[in-house]
């Protein structure tokens, strides 16, 4: 390539520039690999059941409720549905009221409701525990994909479940984000004895097996949603660490990490502004693979009991009950399974096309053991 | 070892007094120690406003001598003065004023640029990190640097992908002149070059070496690239400078058969020699574990005996001048090699 800087940047990788005008679009990292991202199709069906995960769990009773999404009662507008969504969210929950009486026990907005009054309901109109008259039902117009053994509505369970699935997803994996990164970020860069200890603490928690080991730890602990995200994000964050040391050890020798420390850089920015940024890409695969894991492990740790406790609805206990009365009505084993099966595979194929984009040159060969 | 003294006619702004940069490799299953004697006993004198070369085969250890007189890798023993401050000595605080006026450029010019930051903030960098200027300040510092080294000013918030290979090394360049320094190691900053590039670059050194004045510290790994650009050289073969002398007197008169050897190997602008001959035939031993005397005598035509037994000192020898100093037993027989 003629090196012709002193007239124009020659823009022959990326985009074409009229010469006299000068050029300020720029592409910069991130959006080089949303493209290459977008070419994956498998990548971007993963991305599209993530969204549609989340997009559920997010808005899961305006799905499926006992209480209207909107509706005209005893004169007044109310949305206690929208309500009910808003308040499930921190902060949210302290600034938004609860709508009364929607919200008292014992309160069947179906009764108090009169024909004449205007209402919106969900497109299920029953709560994930509410029960009905009939159980085990098979699907039906009403209960799309049947009932329990108590006669509650399966798809509204599995809505409401998807919720526990995608808040063990963010917050285990959130706080094994952010020790594995620190861990790892600081044995990568300070190697020495920093590295030792790290290391040897990341074999000591890596030589439990670890599905074993957080059971063991459940069993101390009381079993419900918080202490499963959090046993899971304090036994989960080494693949993490060992990645993003790994990454560390190797960027900290490029020659624009040298460049910075011959500028006099301090530790601070060589770690914030040099080191992390290039290493963030690799480790959000590896994130993405846990996340498929640790939405695994609440199934299981849900399905054996320790985990998230009956009558709230997760994906686990729902296959557990499913699994005992699999006799009398073996369909209700069907929606848990899948949607197991295409969370995992959604947070695996995101991880594997993102890997692919972020580096073209390697190709998928087998998953990242996190 | 006697020092090479080169710094007749100006004052020495860098001095470095018998380096040894070693490194310790455990490898196997028994953990058994390797060292790398990387740079083993090297003396280099630059003054001011002057350039040095400094010329070897790839792993002869250049990169880590000119990194080790920064202080950017451990020195295993020997000093180095930079400016009347002794560099390996220096606490944090006086080490940071210091790095403000010794900097690098680099060989790679893919790697030497951080892929997420902006051309603007990479080039701002030295200037945030020592402070010199602030807010919009930088931004038109920024822009005339980067209109200095051949860029346009407006380009400071593209990314290094978006430049061809020249035009980086200018962003290196531009990097490197942000906290006005005094002496530069410049680490074979044409090699990864187009030849056509090679030059632009080399000029656009020479022109800021002028205007600025700059010393610097050429590292190459052929004789070629430094004939017009240096006005010293020291040829380095496995971690020690085996000669010595001002370009135009090693040019002309070389004593050491391995910078004869160099010498010829090189492609020549000379019609009757071009293509040059092979005359190095086989490896360069390997710095772990060096041969004993004089470490080329595996390779030279001339080893004696004693070449293999005791090492010949870098020292000044009859019938060259003052500043020519040659690391070779034979260097006063005349020996060429043909
Ligand atoms: N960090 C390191 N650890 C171990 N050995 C190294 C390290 N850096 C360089 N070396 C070794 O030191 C020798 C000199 O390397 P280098 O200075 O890069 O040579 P050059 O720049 O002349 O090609 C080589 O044998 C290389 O393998
Ligand atoms: S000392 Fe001996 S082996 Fe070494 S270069 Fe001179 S003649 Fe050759
Ligand atoms: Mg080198």
């Amino acid at each position: 390539m003629v090196d012709n800087s002193a007239t124009t940047v020659s823009c022959a990788t990326t985009v074409s520039c009229t010469t006299a005008i000068p050029c300020t679009t720029t592409i910069s990292y991130k959006r080089r690999v949303w493209r290459r991202f977008r070419t994956h199709r498998r990548g971007m069906f993963g991305l599209a059941m993530i969204v549609v995960l989340v997009g559920v769990a997010m808005t899961a009773p305006l799905i499926a409720g006992n209480v209207p999404i909107l509706c005209h009662y005893q004169g007044a507008w109310q949305a206690p549905g929208v309500v009910d969504c808003l308040r499930r969210f921190p902060i949210l929950d302290r600034v938004i009221p609860p709508s009364y009486p929607f919200s008292k026990a014992g309160f069947d907005a179906k009764e108090a409701l009169s024909e004449d009054d205007f209402s919106l309901w969900p497109p299920v109109a029953y709560g994930p525990s509410e029960t009905t008259r009939v159980s085990l039902a098979g699907p039906s117009k009403r209960h799309w994909l049947g009932t329990d053994e108590v006669g509650r509505d399966v798809f509204s369970r599995m809505v409401h479940g998807t919720v526990v699935s995608v808040q063990v997803g963010i917050v285990s994996m959130g706080i094994a984000g952010v020790l594995g990164i620190f861990f790892g970020a600081i044995a990568g860069y300070f190697g020495r004895w920093v590295d030792a200890v790290v290391s040897r603490v990341i074999e000591i928690v890596i030589c439990f097996p670890d599905f074993f080991l957080i059971l063991t730890v459940m069993v101390w602990l009381e079993p419900n949603i918080t202490n499963v995200m959090v046993v899971i994000g304090l036994t989960r964050w080494t693949g993490i660490a060992r990645y993003t040391r790994g990454e560390f050890l190797r960027l900290k020798e490029m020659d624009f990490v040298v460049a910075a420390r011959a500028n006099g850089a301090g530790a601070a920015r060589i770690v914030l502004r040099h080191l992390l940024p290039n290493a963030l890409a690799p480790i959000l695969v590896t994130i993405s693979f846990g996340v498929a894991q640790a939405i695994l492990i609440e199934a299981g740790l849900s399905w054996l009991g320790f985990g998230v406790q009956p009558p709230a609805p997760s994906w686990g206990n729902l296959l557990r009950s499913a699994y005992d009365h699999y006799r009398d009505a073996p369909h209700l084993v069907y929606p848990p399974c899948i949607a197991i099966f295409l969370a995992v595979l959604a947070h695996n194929l995101v991880g594997d096309s993102l890997r692919d984009a972020i580096d073209p040159r390697v190709h998928a060969t087998g998953k990242v053991k996190v | 070892m006697i020092r090479v003294d080169t710094s007749i006619d100006t004052e020495s702004l860098v001095r470095a007094c018998d380096i040894k940069t070693y490194f310790t490799r455990s490898t196997g299953l028994l953990r058994s120690q390797e060292v790398v004697k990387a740079v083993d006993g090297v003396s280099l004198d630059i003054p001011e406003k002057r350039t040095v070369g400094l010329v070897g085969e790839s792993g002869c250890g250049k990169t880590t001598l000119g990194r080790t007189i920064l202080r950017l890798i451990p020195a295993t023993s020997g000093s180095v003065v930079f400016d009347g401050a002794d560099v390996f000595s220096a606490d944090r605080s006086a080490l940071r004023r210091m790095r403000r006026h010794m900097q690098l450029i680099f060989q790679d010019p893919v790697g030497s640029l951080n892929p997420r930051m902006t051309i603007g903030a990479i080039v701002a960098e030295p200037i945030v990190v020592h402070n010199i200027a602030r807010g919009r300040e930088i931004a038109d510092r920024v822009a005339v640097l980067l209109e200095r080294v051949g860029l346009r000013g407006e380009h400071q918030n593209r990314y290094p992908h978006e430049f061809s290979g020249g035009q980086r090394q200018r962003i290196g360049i531009a990097r490197a002149l942000a906290s006005s320094p005094k002496f530069i190691v410049c680490d074979e900053p044409v090699s990864a070059l187009d030849v056509s590039i090679q030059s632009q670059i080399l000029n656009l050194l020479s022109d800021l070496r002028e205007e600025l004045g700059l010393s610097y510290l050429f590292i190459a790994h052929d004789l070629a690239v430094v004939r017009h650009f240096c006005d010293t050289v020291s040829v380095m073969y496995l971690g020690r400078i085996v000669e010595s002398a001002p370009t135009d007197e090693l040019f002309a008169n070389p004593r050491h058969p391995y910078t004869q050897a160099l010498l010829q190997s090189a492609p020549v602008p000379d019609p009757s020699r071009r293509g040059g001959k092979r005359i190095l035939t086989g490896e360069v031993p390997s710095p772990i574990d060096p041969p004993t005397g004089c470490a080329f005598h595996p390779r030279c035509p001339f080893a004696k005996p004693e070449c293999s037994i005791s090492y010949p000192d870098l020292i000044t020898r009859d019938g060259l001048s003052e500043r020519h100093s040659v690391a070779c037993h034979l260097a006063d027989d005349k020996l060429t090699i043909t």
